[in-house]
């Protein structure tokens, strides 16, 4: 990947999004705060320099925590039930279509409720519910977040799977005398976490709409709870400091693919 | 004693609730060193017999009946674990589409190894000497250089000798060709082709070929079975199927090929649209008339030795036989 | 696309769901005698044993909010504003993306300098947070200038549209841009067809089946973002105040003036852990349209690719 186009880019959505900051007064005609030094959150003022960083950083630990663990999972699931008969893959499909279905705010909510009965019942609070100070709960966040994205790679990764496993290069594999496992792992399995790189764009966005959510409903004070503060500087500021490093994480992935397969870009449905 | 010998194979498919046979009571031999050529049109049935003698038949694909005789076992008895070590070791296969038949993130090196690494016929470390081997024997100039790259920076033909590479990697002693040279330059396609004929002299391989290309057949073929709807409609040595052909087909076949010396206006094309209808039970091919009167289509058929080692498939009333016989 | 379609069952199975609800919603009076209300239970003797809200064993089949407003009835009576502005704002979403799309695809080199920077950057904005950007404003024009309720749910629908139509516009552009590499494009260009021909009659066309499987994704991805907002205490139609609470302990509660369902997740939000049905049970409603909608494009995915969809082999 070139450094040029990456700056080229970034400059765009900073076009891009000091232009949408500024739409309500476009679209109102009313005055915008901008303040430069604090936002404010439930009615406190707080300081944006330097704790937007701290927030930033905690913010980002839940999402990526929440990406690592929701890849680890379906990357297992997968393999399990690719070792099903095809009746119960059938029956899975199925099942990962009701999850699907459920939305962020129900999963959240659920699961604090499950986590509020719990403490009722036994006197365990496995996690703190809601943040009412500004110490950081990381467990519970982090389980809610990847709860979605799970379901949605467990289900590309079991289609891509499914796609994969009837290529005939697998024929071709198969007629050097090569055993089933042997084939899954090395060459089925290879290819198809190679092509989830594919989706990584898709999960990022659904991922971030699911992260603002959860920090809403549990009440943390992360970043995109900063995000919804009247204060237009705080949103840009808190835009670019998502942008600059994942645009550059989308970039390597985009060169990485176009090297090793030629051009073959698909795009997520 | 015959390397392969095919006995009356029946291969069906199952789609839905229908199922179709898509190849009907195939018998042939393949003996060491000879290379044995299985010509036909798509759909006659050529592949589904080599997937079928590889146990590779897709999962709507099962052997009706028949046996395949391996070296005197038969491949149909032996189980999945057995199949494994034959596979690649014993026989190997080339298939004919290799702009997909190569794992497109796995490296060159690495993928025509593969077989021996997992048969444990060489030794990890020597592995990457023998890929190198592998790739000079298949006429890489560069094998270093290729051994590292992945499948899509290779050219088609490229490609195609990197999968022969792949399939002489266990030193078979029957390498089947599934049409090797179709999807490839008219170029590239002699030089595969030698490549593969060089490789057969020199290790006295056998070799069951597919295709559809007569002039393919005439070069490097020792024996000929002319295929059609699932059966054979002829078979002999190659120079007697070029001299004296007598199934319509195999007329049909070769007249469809343009000759410089006779120029035509037009190709000799074989019509025949009765074996895609699904309800037709008769025979696969009316020969003598290329017709497709209902009456010669419902009559039986079976293969007549006319010579010493040339069968043609006539009805089986028998003084159509001689007629024919006698006409040509 | 054609009608075959309308033979995966999956499709149909969904289908019925959401045309139930929608059915029932608007003739649920003809069909239901519940009470409606229902803001004290009494026992036999006369006397008062609980105030609204009730769970749904207490009131079935639902329960009430804090009101006595049976759930029941609110619920089916939101559905048919829920699923029909979602359907509406989704339907809209992917028409303007798609007529937009034959523009920027066929001038892409001029227009891209001008809306590049706004697609790329609305992908790093989560959409919730952008329509409450968008629309929060309106909220406070409502009182302020004393909007009516249809001028402010046209003004919300416009901004809700327009807030998808950026990812959609780009998706639409790249399978434009793969249709037309097709070698008979290229064919019936040599032929001298002129470029909005070639875009109405053959490249819109072959993605009309891409135009539904869009639109069924984006009612899904509108009924989450309803409900995000619902939980920001943004509705459509703008918003009624109550007061409640005796004059001690008096504060406001929002609710929506439409009865949508994210409303009514909205105004009980503050519930959560005292009554959980009054939010769980629309939550519940809103999954049920989206596990419907599932199906739906599982159904047109089985209908496009049979083969490669949940190991249908």
């Amino acid at each position: 990947m070139s450094f040029q186009t990456y700056f080229k880019k970034l400059k765009t959505i900073f076009l891009g999004v000091v232009f949408i900051s500024f739409l309500p007064s476009l679209l109102y005609g009313f005055d915008q705060t901008i303040n430069l030094r604090s936002y404010t959150l439930n009615g406190k003022t707080y300081d944006l320099f330097p704790s937007i960083f701290d927030k930033y950083l905690y913010s980002m630990t839940i999402l990526l925590g929440a990406l690592l663990v929701g890849l680890f999972v379906a990357i297992v699931l997968t393999f399990l039930t690719s070792l099903l008969p095809n009746l119960l893959k059938r029956f899975v499909y199925g099942l990962i279509t009701l999850f699907e279905s459920l939305p962020d705010l129900l999963i959240v909510i659920s699961l604090q409720l499950i986590i509020v009965y719990i403490f009722q019942k036994t006197g365990w609070l496995i996690s703190n519910v809601t943040v009412v100070y500004d110490d950081k709960v990381y467990l519970l966040p982090i389980l809610a977040l990847s709860a979605l994205p799970t379901i949605q790679l467990f289900k590309i990764t079991f289609l891509l799977l499914n796609e994969e496993r009837v290529k005939p290069y697998v024929t071709v594999v198969k007629a050097m005398g090569i055993g089933d496992y042997y084939i899954l792992i090395r060459h089925v399995f290879r290819n198809v976490l190679f092509n989830l790189f594919l989706y990584f764009k898709t999960i990022f966005v659904f991922m971030l709409s699911n992260l603002f959510i959860l920090e809403y409903v549990f009440n943390i004070h992360g970043l995109m709870m900063i995000m919804l503060s009247p204060n237009t500087f705080v949103f840009l500021i808190s835009t670019m400091l998502i942008t600059i490093p994942f645009l550059f994480l989308f970039e390597v992935v985009q060169s990485f693919l176009h090297k090793s397969t030629s051009s073959k870009e698909v795009e997520a449905a | 004693m015959e390397l392969l010998d095919v006995r009356n194979l029946r291969v069906t498919f199952q789609s839905g609730k229908e199922e179709m046979e898509a190849v009907q009571d195939i018998s042939f031999t393949v003996k060491k060193g000879e290379t044995v050529a299985l010509i036909g049109e798509s759909g006659s049935g050529k592949s589904v017999t080599s997937l079928a003698i590889m146990g590779l038949l897709p999962e709507n694909g099962r052997v009706k009946d028949g046996s395949i005789l391996f070296k005197g076992g038969d491949l149909l008895q032996r189980s999945k674990k057995e199949m494994q070590q034959i596979r690649g070791k014993e026989i190997s296969m080339i298939f004919q589409d290799a702009m997909v038949s190569l794992n497109p993130s796995m490296k060159i090196g690495k993928q025509i190894t593969e077989g021996l690494k997992y048969h444990k016929i060489t030794e990890r470390r020597n592995l990457k000497q023998e890929a190198l081997r592998l790739l000079s024997v298949v006429g890489f100039t560069n094998p270093s250089t290729v051994y590292h790259q992945y499948p899509g920076q290779l050219s088609g033909g490229m490609k195609q000798r990197a999968l022969i590479a792949m399939a002489i990697s266990c030193e078979p002693e029957l390498l089947i060709a599934d049409e090797p040279t179709t999807a490839l330059d008219v170029t590239i396609q002699k030089q595969i082709l030698e490549l593969m004929n060089e490789y057969k002299i020199k290790t006295e391989t056998s070799m069951l070929l597919i295709t559809h290309d007569f002039g393919v057949v005439s070069e490097y073929a020792d024996r000929v079975l002319v295929m059609f709807g699932g059966k054979i409609v002829e078979a002999a040595d190659v120079f007697t199927i070029f001299n004296r052909p007598i199934h319509s087909y195999t007329r049909g076949l070769m007249n469809s090929i343009p000759r410089i010396e006779s120029p035509q206006d037009y190709l000799t094309t074989i019509r025949d649209s009765a074996v895609e209808n699904p309800f037709y039970k008769g025979r696969a091919f009316a020969p003598e008339t290329y017709s497709l009167e209902l009456k010669t289509y419902y009559s039986e058929s079976e293969l007549v030795e006319v010579e010493p080692g040339h069968y043609v498939r006539f009805f089986t009333e028998k003084e159509g036989v001689t007629q024919t016989w006698q006409n040509l | 696309m054609n009608w075959k379609l309308f033979k995966q069952p999956q499709l149909l199975i969904g289908m019925l769901i959401i045309l139930t609800l929608l059915f029932l919603s608007f003739g649920f009076q003809s069909f239901f005698t519940m009470p409606e209300e229902v803001k004290y239970l009494y026992d036999e003797d006369g006397s008062m044993i609980g105030v609204a809200p009730f769970t749904p064993t207490e009131v079935p089949p639902f329960g009430t909010d804090k009101f006595g407003r049976s759930l029941f009835h609110l619920i089916l009576k939101g559905a048919k504003y829920t699923i029909l502005i979602a359907f509406g704002i989704a339907i809209l979403r992917v028409a303007a993306a798609g007529i937009l799309a034959v523009f920027y695809h066929h001038y892409y080199n001029k227009l891209r300098t001008v809306l590049e920077d706004i697609i790329e950057s609305t992908l790093f904005i989560p959409s919730s947070i952008l329509a409450f950007i968008l629309l929060a404003p309106l909220t406070v024009h409502q009182v302020q200038q004393d909007r009516g309720f249809t001028e402010i749910l046209t003004i919300q629908c416009i901004l809700l549209v327009l807030i998808g139509i950026p990812q959609l516009l780009s998706t639409f552009t790249k399978d434009m841009a793969k249709i037309a590499e097709k070698e008979y494009i290229i064919s019936i260009q040599s032929l001298g067809a002129k470029p909005f021909y070639v875009y109405w009659k053959h490249i819109l066309p072959e993605m009309a089946s891409r135009f539904v499987l869009v639109t069924a994704q984006q009612i899904i991805q509108v009924l989450i973002l309803l409900a995000h907002l619902g939980v920001l205490l943004i509705f459509l139609g703008g918003r009624s105040t109550f007061t409640v609470g005796d004059i001690f302990n008096e504060h406001e509660v929002f609710t929506t003036k439409t009865g949508e369902w994210a409303g009514l997740i909205g105004h009980n939000f503050q519930e959560i852990m005292l009554k959980p049905h009054t939010l769980l049970i629309p939550l519940a409603f809103f999954s049920l349209t989206i596990f419907s909608l599932n199906l739906v494009i599982n159904g047109i995915q089985n209908h496009i690719q049979p083969t490669s969809r949940g190991g249908r082999k």
